[in-house]
Formats: C-alpha cells, sequence, structure tokens
C-alpha cells in the first residue's frame, strides 16, 4: 500500500476535525484535535492555540501539543502585538527570526525547546481577530503553496467552530438568566397571593370591630369621623389586595364592553399620588365622542398605569405628560397616546423596550412593557414607540373597535 | 326538532327543549349547533325580552343564560324564570363574571355558573347534568287533585295553557295527539286533568274549567273526531 | 322565642370574638370552633341554625367541612367566609350547599345581612 500523498493526508485532518465536532459538545476536544493534527501533518515539533478573553484582552492558551511545561508556563501573549494591523488578519505570518520578532515575547525560552522557526495562523471571523495557531518548527525550511493554503483553511475552519461555541454558550448564559428571572417573578406571584390572603384574615378583624364601634360612639363627634377613616382605608385595603391577587392570577383577558377613558381615568386616580408627589402635571385630553370596545378593564387598566409611571420616571420635576384618546373612524379603531417631555429612549434602547427583562432602572425589573404589550396583543391591537433622547417620547396604542 | 312520529301511542320521550339566551351572534349559532348534535330541540333568543316571550308561548327544560344582554338583564330574566316555571334549570355562561353574581345566580337557583370562555366539553356537562336534575324533580312531583280554590284555580290556568299552546304550537298539538299526556309533563297538572285533556274529555273540561270558547276548544274537538275515527 | 344559635368555626380566634361580639349584640346564640373537627363534633352535639364557615382550617379542608356538614339530618345552614376569594372558590361553595359567600374582610353590617337572609330563608 502506497503511503497516502500530502492531500490525502491534508484530507484526512479536516475530516477528523469536522469528525471530532460532531462527536463531541467539549470545544478542548476540537482544539485538541486541530493542534496535534496539523502539526503532525506539517512535521512541526509542536502547536499551540489560543482564544482571545474579551474581558480580559489576552490571548489565552486553550490547546498545545509538544512543547514543554517550561515554555507554557510563560503566559498569555498581549494582545497589541498580535492585532496592530487588521491587515494581517487573515495573513500567514513565517516567522524565520525568533528573536527580533516583535510578537515572539520568549525568544530564549523557545531557542531553548529546539525551536527554530515560528509559524502564526491567524483566526479570524469577519474582521476581528478571535485567535491564534502557532506552529512551531525545530527547523527552518521552506512552506509549500498547498501547506499553507492547508494551514489557512484548518484555521477558518477552527475559526467557525470558535465562534459557534461561543454564540451558544451566550444564548446559554442569557437563557438561563431569563429563566431564573422569571423563576423569581412566579414564585414572587405565588407568594403574593399567599400574602394576600393572609392580610385579609388581621383585617377581617379590624373592619368587625372598628364598624361595630361605630355604632357605639356619639353620632357626629370626632370618634366617629376616626373611626369612618380606618373603615374606609380598610376597606382601600381589601380592594388593592384583590386588584393584587387579580394581577397574581394567570391573565386570561375577560373583556367587557366599556369606553377606554374610563379606564385612563381610573389609571391616572392610580397614580394621581406619585404625579403629586414631583409636582409633575398630567395633561388629559380625553376625546367626548368615543366608542365602546371590548376590553378587560384591569388589564388595559395596568398598561396604562405602566405608561403613566415610565412617563413620570422620565421626566424631571415639573415634567410634562400627556394623555390623547382619539377615536379613529377610517380605521375603525380608538387610538390613545401618553406622550412625555422627558429624557427620551436611545435608538439602541427602543430595540429592546419591549423585551421581557430590558430595563434601564436599576430599580426596574423590566417587565412593565413587555407585559403591556402581551395584553394589547391580546386586544388584538398594537403599541408603537416614538423618540427622540432628551426631548419627548411617545406611546401610542390602537385598539380595533370590537363589540 | 320533531324527527318522527308513528301512530301507536308508544313511549317516545320528547327531546329536552333548551332556550339559549345568548346576544353574541357566533356563540348562540355555535351553541345551537353543538347542542342540536347532541339531539337537544333548540330555541334561540338575543334579548332578555324575547326570552322572556318565548317561556311564554312554551315550555323549556333548560335555560342557558348570558347576563350581559341589551334591555333586560340577563339576571332579571332568570329570576322571574325561576318565579313563573321553577322546574326550569338554568346554566349561567358569562364573560361578565364576579364572585357576587355568581353567587347571586346560585342562590336564585342556578345550576352552574360558567364563565367564558368555556370548552365545547365543558357546557355539554354542565347542560347533561342540569337535565339530569330536571328529569329527577320532573319525575318526583306528582300533583294531586286539586282541592284548595288556589290549587282549582292553578289548574284552570295550567288547562287554559296547554289549550292555548294548542292553537299556536303547531308542533307542540301533534305531540298532544300522538303521545296523550306525555307531552304534558311539564304541565302542573294532576294525572286525571292530563287524561282529560289528551282524551278529549269534553265533560271533564266544563266541570273543571268551565265554558270554553270554539277556538280554546278547537284540540279537544279534533280528539273527538280521531276517536271517532 | 328560643335564640338563633350561630357557630363560627374560624383558625382565627380574633375572628372568632369579633364574630361573637357583634351577633350576641343583636342576640344571637354564638359558638365557636378553632378547627374542622372541632367544628363537626359541635354541630353533632348542639342544635345551631347557622354555621359561619372558614375554609381555611388547619386540620381539614373548610369544602369537606361544608360537605358534612350539610349531609345531616336538619342540617343548619352554612355562610362561608373566605380571604382568598375567587369565581371558582364561590362557584364550588355555592354548588356544594352553602347558604350565601362572604369574601373577608367584611363590615359587621354585612355580617348580620348575611345572617339574617340566610335564617329568613329557612
Amino acid at each position: 500500500m502506497t503511503s497516502p500523498t500530502r492531500f490525502e493526508n491534508y484530507f484526512f485532518v479536516f475530516r477528523d476535525i469536522i469528525r471530532s465536532m460532531h462527536s463531541s459538545t467539549n470545544l478542548k476536544e476540537v482544539l485538541d484535535v486541530v493542534v496535534t493534527k496539523s502539526a503532525a501533518v506539517l512535521n512541526a515539533k509542536g502547536s499551540l492555540l489560543r482564544i482571545l478573553n474579551k474581558k480580559t484582552n489576552q490571548f489565552e492558551v486553550r490547546a498545545a501539543c509538544g512543547l514543554g511545561e517550561r515554555y507554557l508556563s510563560k503566559g498569555p501573549v498581549t494582545t497589541e502585538k498580535l492585532v496592530a494591523d487588521p491587515s494581517e488578519f487573515h495573513k500567514v505570518k513565517i516567522i524565520n527570526d525568533i528573536w527580533h520578532a516583535p510578537r515572539i515575547e520568549y525568544p530564549q525560552q523557545a531557542w531553548d525547546e529546539g525551536i527554530r522557526m515560528i509559524v502564526d495562523v491567524p483566526l479570524s471571523i469577519k474582521d476581528q481577530m478571535i485567535g491564534l495557531i502557532r506552529i512551531y518548527l525545530a527547523q527552518a525550511r521552506e512552506f509549500s503553496r498547498d501547506e499553507l493554503d492547508f494551514i489557512i483553511t484548518v484555521a477558518e475552519q477552527c475559526a467557525c467552530i470558535i465562534e459557534r461555541v461561543q454564540l451558544m454558550e451566550n444564548q446559554q448564559a442569557q437563557f438561563s438568566h431569563l429563566a431564573t428571572q422569571m423563576e423569581k417573578l412566579s414564585s414572587l406571584g405565588r407568594m403574593a397571593a399567599g400574602v394576600a390572603h393572609e392580610i385579609n384574615n388581621p383585617l377581617t378583624g379590624v373592619l368587625l370591630y372598628s364598624s361595630n364601634m361605630r355604632k357605639k360612639v356619639p353620632p357626629g363627634g370626632y370618634l366617629e369621623e376616626s373611626l369612618n377613616i380606618i373603615i374606609r382605608e380598610t376597606q382601600r385595603c381589601k380592594k388593592i389586595i384583590q386588584g393584587l391577587l387579580e394581577f397574581a392570577r394567570d391573565g386570561q383577558p375577560q373583556k367587557v364592553l366599556s369606553n377606554i377613558n374610563d379606564v385612563i381615568e381610573n389609571a391616572l386616580s392610580i397614580v394621581s399620588n406619585q404625579f403629586r408627589l414631583r409636582f409633575v402635571q398630567v395633561e388629559k385630553n380625553l376625546t367626548e365622542d368615543m366608542e365602546k370596545t371590548l376590553l378587560d378593564i384591569s388589564q388595559i387598566e395596568q398598561v396604562f398605569v405602566n405608561l403613566l409611571l415610565n412617563s413620570l420616571h422620565a421626566v424631571n420635576e415639573n415634567g410634562r405628560v400627556t394623555v390623547h384618546s382619539v377615536v379613529n373612524r377610517a380605521q375603525n379603531r380608538v387610538e390613545v397616546e401618553v406622550a412625555d417631555n422627558g429624557c427620551g429612549i436611545s435608538p439602541e434602547a427602543i430595540e429592546k423596550i419591549f423585551d421581557p427583562f430590558y430595563s434601564t432602572r436599576t430599580d426596574g425589573v423590566g417587565l412593565g412593557l413587555s407585559v403591556s404589550y402581551g395584553i394589547i396583543q391580546n386586544h388584538q391591537g398594537d403599541i408603537q414607540v416614538f423618540s427622540e433622547p432628551g426631548c419627548y417620547t411617545r406611546f401610542k396604542i390602537a385598539l380595533p373597535i370590537l363589540l | 326538532m320533531m324527527s318522527f312520529f308513528t301512530t301507536s301511542t308508544a313511549n317516545i320521550e320528547p327531546p329536552p327543549h333548551i332556550l339559549v339566551m345568548e346576544d353574541d351572534r357566533s356563540i348562540a349559532m355555535g351553541l345551537e349547533m353543538i347542542l342540536s348534535e347532541e339531539g337537544y330541540d333548540v330555541n334561540l333568543a338575543n334579548t332578555g325580552e324575547l326570552a322572556l316571550e318565548a317561556f311564554k308561548q312554551k315550555r323549556f327544560d333548560l335555560l342557558v343564560a348570558d347576563l350581559r344582554l341589551p334591555g333586560i338583564d340577563g339576571m332579571e330574566v332568570i329570576k322571574q324564570v325561576k318565579k313563573d316555571t321553577p322546574e326550569t334549570e338554568v346554566i349561567v355562561i358569562t364573560g361578565y363574571g364576579t364572585t357576587s353574581k355568581a353567587v347571586e345566580a346560585i342562590k336564585l337557583g342556578v345550576h352552574d355558573f360558567l364563565p367564558k370562555p368555556f370548552t365545547e366539553d365543558q357546557i355539554k356537562t354542565a347542560i347533561g347534568e342540569a337535565l339530569k336534575v330536571h328529569a329527577k324533580t320532573s319525575a318526583e312531583t306528582v300533583v294531586p287533585k286539586p282541592e284548595t280554590e288556589e290549587e282549582k284555580l292553578i289548574q284552570k290556568r295550567e288547562v287554559l295553557a296547554v289549550l292555548g299552546r294548542t292553537a299556536e304550537d303547531a308542533h307542540f298539538w301533534i305531540d298532544l295527539m300522538e303521545h296523550g299526556s306525555l307531552a304534558l309533563a311539564d304541565y302542573h297538572l294532576s294525572s286525571e286533568a292530563k287524561a282529560a285533556i289528551a282524551s278529549g274529555d269534553l265533560k271533564w273540561i266544563n266541570e273543571n274549567v268551565g265554558e270554553l270558547t270554539q277556538k280554546q276548544l278547537m284540540f279537544i274537538y279534533k280528539r273527538l273526531e280521531r276517536e271517532a275515527w | 322565642m328560643k335564640p338563633i344559635r350561630v357557630l363560627v368555626i374560624d383558625d382565627e380566634g380574633v375572628i372568632c370574638d369579633a364574630c361573637r361580639m357583634v351577633l350576641s349584640e343583636k342576640g344571637y346564640g354564638v359558638d365557636h370552633c378553632l378547627t374542622g373537627t372541632a367544628g363537626l363534633l359541635a354541630v353533632e352535639s348542639g342544635a345551631y341554625d347557622v354555621v359561619l364557615l372558614d375554609m381555611k382550617l388547619p386540620d381539614i379542608d373548610g369544602s369537606e367541612v361544608l360537605k358534612a356538614v350539610r349531609n345531616k339530618t336538619s342540617a343548619p345552614c352554612v355562610i362561608v367566609m373566605t380571604g382568598y376569594s375567587t369565581m371558582s372558590n364561590a362557584i364550588n361553595a355555592m354548588k356544594l350547599g352553602a347558604a350565601d359567600y362572604l369574601p373577608k374582610p367584611f363590615t359587621d353590617d354585612e355580617l348580620l345581612a348575611a345572617i339574617e337572609k340566610t335564617c329568613a330563608h329557612r
């Protein structure tokens, strides 16, 4: 049997790299195959594969073969020397003079290892250098065209694999983060329901005693008035808890023919206190000839409360928030706009603004707008945002008039 | 939905009569389809007023009621129906469900309270159960011969209602003609009264109800004619 | 005339005492139990006209107590109280034979109205 030709050897290396990628979920195993096989085919003493760590900005060793511990322990190569010239990102660099090449950090150690020639093959994806394969040879020699082609192809394959793995790791991390958040929130929801229920019991005691006492005090006096306040505020607690329980429950919309202006008014009264505390005015312009449409009142109220609070946090003291409602008969829909003259939303942020858990505030969880988006969708409507940073933000909601 | 009639007086039970009181057309028609397939006789009413009218014309075993209606509120209709014909079972379907409405409805004697949206299985099950209860209570109520003035008045009212209906409801006429007393299952009448009507006992009617007009007695005459055949 | 006797079954002492105060002032005879088992025993022995039942009890589920009470011959009317009121809870309770449904918290008038209405129907 004749020994394999060079090209057959190249083919085997490609095949082995791809195979290891298919069979292994571990990037290290694939990289090991890359370094060992490519060194073997090129009759090199050894080879090293480094990948750029974006956080530390250094090229770290991720796979090696044929080199002694002492050399390997020398540490990573700093970035500047390697990425100085972007035009080099896709070219093989042959270093014959290891003593004077700026990118060779430890020429003495290399020489002691028996290394006389180094070949650098960058791993690049588009315009970025993400890593490096460095091949160490015991003898300086010429490289044929096909050898160079071979090593460049290996590098391209390798870069591709690394990029894909990094992408998957990123997704995985994002997903876990999202999952944890969701878990936290759903347990929060369950907890809220339990707490709400627990609060109703002591409230019962308060309400019974105070309503009973009210009948025993002199009518029209200070005591009666005070007890009235206690009773009223307790009943207010009851409503708040009911609202909380409804929120915690799974939101199948319960739609009723209603006037959206009434819902807006309710939302405004809910947030009025907070607006007052920050001296922010709300200008409302709700059309008198509003048409009724099918709405889940508490859900739509939630949407407006969310938008109003967002506006509130966007403006300074003495900022202005406007709410405007109209009927668009031509398109058979009801349109509401909530606008503010606040800090606005940057073009990058606007893309993500309806994504769950996206928040620009440290105290925010980032769910308000994504839940609102979902609610509007459930009403066959749509919600749009327009903004100019430093100037204004406008949220436009359109709901079809359904009967 | 009367499908077959034989000339024998075999014990064929008439299908349960259901009135669907719902103003949403799609839901009403959907229910009509589902319930007809189950073999029920279905009528529709899209307002409370029309529903009450329907109850004057026909005896229903079951009322499927939406609460939110244009005009009279569904709950008012239910109150009226339960007052006039307490044996009619009621199921509430509603997209506007609150705890207090549910409690109020069941206190009125509503059999079940189904918030929308509900599945086909849910409504079929609810209706099946309600009708079972209805059948049980109907079977249990044996009306004794009237003694007091009030009972006699009730009997008179019921007989007139039956005769009046024969004039207006062709299906009922046929039902009564073919099946006799069985067609009167929903009426608050003693078996003696039912037999009298079904057999065309003019004498009994004159004695217990009074002199009636030709129009009112049309059915009786026709029934007697049949006998003569 | 014999006073109407009410049995309050709730695991919160404060609520039992508050109900007792409100009801006894109006002439009702009131007893209370803090658990479902005690409640069932009490219903067994005494002749109560109305039972005020909390749906969440430490030992048995409120709906079980409701069923058991309603199954007795000459069963008292049961008014169900609950801190966690949902439509389906309400429907279930009513179907199981509750005479009325009182979501917590309620005022003294609301409690009295429920008891009066229930007794009127007996």
